[in-house]
């Protein structure tokens, strides 16, 4: 689906646009677990400049074009890296999403707390990474909602110019 | 101190994105220069973020934003044939 009633000013803006919303969206992830933010507002802001793409130049011409196995595959590193850092505190720490790389009651080997140490001033530990799977989880989902809609309003309208 | 997190992380959500990035009408070499001094500005006035003692400037931002750029010129696609 090509969208030709966009003028050409919208279009000349939105990409820089998006762009910019891309970078703020990844600043955000990082910054969720000392700033107000994280990875689901990230993701968000990041689905929404390319949404903003999608709907400006339609699903064929978008200068952001996500692929299904693009979309498939990190949705599906986003739920399974979470599972597995989930799965790693359970093995080491007795709990599920216990953080190893913190390790507040020091039951944890020191190499692996050094593993999964993030590695910035706060002693945050695996928090920063959920937040990066949560966020290219959240960019994803969205984007592939829109990409569905947009590739069922083209058809639709396929079906509309037969009848 | 410089803290690493958001400067590798940057960097590797930049190329991950920047790799779907693909050349329309709108979108040449040459837009994409311009994109990243925008970007690389927008970084620089957001201030040191998120962390505010390392650098003047947003350390994630410019990550992300170089990250964009150079992955659209390494695994970058082509214009849409179709």
């Amino acid at each position: 689906m090509t969208n030709k009633k966009t003028s050409p000013i919208l279009k000349m803006f939105a990409l820089p646009a998006s762009l910019i919303f891309i970078c703020a969206g990844i600043l955000t992830i990082l910054g969720g677990h000392i700033t107000p933010g994280g990875g689901f507002q990230g993701g968000a802001m990041i689905a929404g400049g390319i949404i903003l793409c999608l709907l400006v130049f339609g699903l064929d011409d978008s200068p952001i074009n996500l692929s299904e196995n693009f979309i498939t595959a990190f949705e599906s590193i986003g739920a399974l890296g979470y599972i597995v850092l989930g799965l790693i505190g359970l093995y080491f720490g007795g709990s599920f999403l216990y953080n190893v790389g913190t390790d507040f009651y020091s039951i944890v080997p020191s190499n692996i707390v050094n593993i999964f140490h993030y590695p910035d001033v706060t002693n945050a530990g695996i928090v920063p990474y959920f937040n990066i799977l949560v966020g290219l989880k959240v960019f994803v989902g969205l984007t592939a909602i829109v990409i569905v809609f947009l590739g069922f309003k083209s058809l639709s309208e396929e079906k509309e110019e037969e009848e | 101190m410089i803290n690493l997190g958001p400067i590798i992380f940057g960097l590797v959500f930049g190329f991950v994105i920047g790799s779907r990035l693909r050349y329309t009408e709108y979108f040449t070499n040459s837009s994409l220069i311009v994109m990243f001094i925008i970007l690389v500005l927008v970084g620089c006035l957001e201030g040191a973020f998120p962390y505010y003692t390392d650098f003047s400037f947003s350390t994630g931002f410019i990550a992300a934003a170089i990250a964009l750029v150079l992955s659209k010129l390494i695994f970058g696609r082509k214009r849409n044939t179709n």
